[in-house]
C-alpha cells in the first residue's frame, strides 16, 4: 500500500516536465546593448583613489644667520638668490598624479610666506614673495611648468593646459620654489618667529 | 518584453554616465619657516659684540675751569654731548628688546688716596636706542648710586638704521679729594647687553 503511493507521485512529476518542455517551444528574441563610459578623472598615485595630497616644505631658517649668506637677520641670500633656473632645491618636491584624460589643466595659487601678527616698521618684513613652478611631465615628453607668484595682491590662479597627457610615471609634477623676496626690500630684517607660514595650492582636472 | 529590456538598458547608461563626472586632484603644499629671535651687531667683524673708546682728555682742572687741579667743571652735564659718546648700529629680530647697562667707576687704580686727594671719579653712563614707533628708549647707569645693572625692555622694535645705538657719559663727580691724583691711566668701562626680549 505504501510502495503504491509513492509510484503514483513519481508520475505527476514527469508530467509537470512534459509541460514544460511544450511551453519552451515558443521562442522570443531579446535584445541587449551593453554600454559603458569612463569618466575623466585625476587620482594621486599611491592611494587608490585619492583625490586629495598634503604635504609641508619646512624652509628652516629664512634670515641669515652669518654674513656669508647676506647681511645677519636679513633674508638668507640662499632663498633670495634662487631663480627659475637655479630653483632652491631643498624645498623642491614631486608627486605622482594619474589622468586618464588626454590634456589634463593645472590650476595653481599660493599665498605669501607670513608670519602671522608680525609688526611691519620700517626696516622690517614680516611677509615673503616667492615663486612656485609646478611642472607636469608630458607622456610624449617634454613638461608643462604653470608659475605663480605671490605678491601683496594675490593675483588670480595661474592655469595652465598641460597639452599632453601627464607620464604615466613616478614624479610626474613637482614643485619649486625660488626668487624669495622679502617685501621692505633685501637690507630688511626680518621679523622673528616660527610660524612663518605660506600655502601652496595645486588643482589638476581633467581638461573639459 | 522586448521593449522592456530595452528600456531598461537604456536606464543603466543613463546612471553610469551621471557617476562619471570630472574628478580633479587638489594638492595642498604647506611652505613652512622660522626666524629666530637674535641681536647682532651691523659692520665690524664680529656681530656679537661692539666697542668704543671715550677720550675724556684731561680730568683736571687748568684753573680756568674750576680750581686747579681739581675735576675740571666743562664735562658735559647732559647725555649725547658731543664729543663724549659712542654709536653703533645693533639689529634685533624681536620686535622688544632687554637692555642691560652697567659701568665701573673712572679710576686711575691708586688706592683710596688720603687726605683731599682723590684717583675715583663717578659719573653717569647712559645708553640711548633709536626704536621704531616709539621713538627712543633711553637707560642709565649712575656709578656712584646704583647698586646694579640698569636692565628694563624697550616695549619696540629697534630702528634699523645706522647709530641706532649710542652710548654716552656725563654729570661727573671727583669721589672724595677734591684733588685728583696724577695718572694716565683713569679707566672706566660701560657694559652694554642688548638681546631679544618676548
Amino acid at each position: 500500500m505504501r510502495s503504491k503511493s509513492l509510484l503514483f507521485a513519481s508520475i505527476a512529476i514527469a508530467g509537470s516536465g512534459l509541460l514544460f518542455a511544450s511551453a519552451a517551444a515558443a521562442q522570443t528574441t531579446g535584445t541587449i546593448t551593453v554600454t559603458g563610459t569612463v569618466g575623466a578623472s585625476c587620482t594621486v598615485t599611491g592611494t587608490s583613489g585619492a583625490t586629495t595630497f598634503a604635504d609641508t616644505i619646512s624652509l628652516g631658517e629664512l634670515d641669515s644667520v652669518t654674513p656669508t649668506t647676506g647681511p645677519v637677520g636679513t633674508l638668507s641670500t640662499t632663498l633670495s638668490n634662487s631663480t627659475q633656473g637655479s630653483p632652491f632645491t631643498a624645498a623642491s618636491k614631486s608627486y605622482q598624479v594619474t589622468c586618464n584624460s588626454g590634456n589634463p589643466t593645472l590650476d595653481v595659487k599660493a599665498t605669501r610666506l607670513s608670519l602671522p601678527g608680525a609688526t611691519l616698521e620700517a626696516g622690517y618684513s614680516g611677509n615673503i614673495d616667492y615663486s612656485t613652478d609646478v611642472i607636469a611631465a608630458k607622456a610624449g615628453g617634454g613638461t608643462t611648468t604653470a608659475t605663480y607668484t605671490t605678491a601683496a595682491t594675490l593675483p588670480s590662479d595661474t592655469i595652465k593646459v598641460v597639452g599632453d597627457r601627464l607620464a604615466n610615471a613616478p614624479g610626474n609634477l613637482v614643485v619649486h620654489l625660488y626668487g624669495f623676496a622679502a617685501e621692505n626690500g633685501a637690507s630688511s630684517l626680518l621679523d622673528s618667529g616660527s610660524t612663518w607660514a605660506s600655502t601652496i595650492t595645486i588643482k589638476i582636472s581633467p581638461t573639459s | 518584453m522586448k521593449r522592456a529590456l530595452l528600456i531598461a538598458s537604456t536606464v543603466a547608461a543613463l546612471a553610469f554616465a551621471g557617476a562619471a563626472s570630472a574628478q580633479s586632484v587638489t594638492g595642498t603644499v604647506n611652505v613652512t619657516g622660522s626666524v629666530a629671535a637674535k641681536c647682532f651687531v651691523v659692520g665690524g667683524g664680529d656681530p656679537s659684540s661692539f666697542s668704543g673708546t671715550i677720550a675724556l682728555g684731561e680730568l683736571a682742572s687748568d684753573g680756568t675751569n674750576g680750581p686747579e687741579g681739581t675735576l675740571r667743571t666743562n664735562l658735559p652735564t647732559a647725555a649725547e654731548t658731543v664729543g663724549y659718546e659712542a654709536t653703533a648700529q645693533v639689529n634685533c629680530t624681536s620686535s622688544n628688546v632687554a637692555v642691560s647697562l652697567l659701568a665701573t667707576k673712572l679710576d686711575a687704580g691708586l688706592g683710596v688716596p688720603a687726605g683731599s686727594y682723590t684717583s675715583t671719579v663717578n659719573y653717569t653712563a647712559g645708553l640711548n636706542l633709536l626704536l621704531d614707533s616709539t621713538g627712543t628708549g633711553a637707560f642709565t647707569y649712575n656709578t656712584l648710586t646704583a647698586s646694579g645693572a640698569t636692565t628694563g625692555t624697550t616695549g619696540a622694535p629697534l630702528q634699523n638704521a645706522a647709530n641706532n645705538v649710542t652710548v654716552s657719559v656725563w654729570n661727573f663727580g671727583s669721589q672724595g679729594g677734591p684733588l685728583l691724583r696724577a695718572a694716565t691711566t683713569y679707566a672706566s668701562t660701560v657694559t652694554v647687553n642688548i638681546s631679544p626680549a618676548t
